[in-house]
């Protein structure tokens, strides 16, 4: 199996889906395909050598898949924090001068 | 352009006032929860010593599941608690969601080693490294909530000294 081909496939079916969020979650998702891709071709391996069986395969690819989402948890995470930290520090900033002019503490 | 800008100004204006009448401050996302994270470094630290005390077993009984079942039974209570604590915050679907993939990776796991009585090397070393990989997602957001609840603190000093 071609390990580049399936990860390159991989990343075009995602790309539509996640297109919004590509530039922040691309790199992370490149990373699981690959791990997906090789783990699959390593499922491919273990067959042929009988040390895996076709439920440990899958039960293994869930463990992938459940990582992959738990990647996605983490940066879309980290980006309700930067658009929290963003709109607090937006507000911070004219605190004062909002205060000030209406005379009482609103900010 | 003009009229569309025109249209959503007051929208924009009438959200940030409400924001700033309502909290002052918004939550998109829980705080840093301590507790969460100590925890979890444990559940971590426990699960490393499992795979390194199976990868010394190898095919031996001190390997076998009912040998191991412990780790599993443990490691699945600590986890179900983490995560009911997780689900009560409010604003921490993430963190839960998390926590929950981490619970159902360990159940896949103690799945395949009651199935199987024993795990052969590679597969011990492939679990392993994809635990870890859970583990770094939920420290990595982890450590942006410290991070990021560290700094609130901080301006929120600094506000408080200002008043004064």
């Amino acid at each position: 199996m071609d390990v580049d081909a399936v990860i390159q496939q991989m990343l075009a079916a995602a790309k539509g889906p996640l297109q919004q969020y590509w530039k922040a979650a691309g790199p992370a998702a490149e990373q699981q395909f690959t791990n997906i891709a090789q783990m699959i071709k390593q499922i491919g391996i273990d067959r042929a050598t009988q040390t895996i069986t076709p439920q440990d395969a899958q039960d293994r690819l869930q463990m992938a898949k459940n990582n992959a989402a738990m990647e996605l948890d983490t940066i879309e995470g980290l980006g309700e924090l930067a658009a929290q930290n963003a709109i607090n520090a937006a507000l911070a900033a004219v605190s004062g001068i909002v205060n000030g002019y209406l005379g009482f503490q609103l900010i | 352009m003009k009229q569309k800008l025109r249209k959503s100004l007051p929208i924009f204006l009438a959200s940030v006032t409400l924001i700033a009448l309502t909290a002052c401050q918004v939550h998109f996302i829980a705080p840093y929860d301590q507790k969460l994270d100590t925890a979890m470094t444990t559940v971590q630290g426990d699960t490393e010593a499992f795979f390194i005390k199976l990868q010394g077993a190898g095919q031996t009984d001190a390997g076998d599941y009912d040998a191991n079942k412990h780790y599993y039974q443990q490691t699945e209570a600590t986890l179900r608690t983490l995560l009911t604590r997780a689900q009560a915050t409010p604003n921490s679907a993430k963190v839960a969601d998390e926590i929950d993939k981490l619970e159902k990776n360990v159940e896949l796991i103690q799945q395949m080693h009651e199935r199987d009585k024993s795990l052969n090397a590679a597969n011990i070393q492939g679990d392993r490294d994809s635990m870890e990989i859970g583990f770094r997602a939920f420290f990595t957001l982890e450590l942006g909530l410290k991070t990021s609840t560290a700094g609130s603190k901080t301006a929120a000093a600094g506000k408080a000294q200002a008043r004064k």
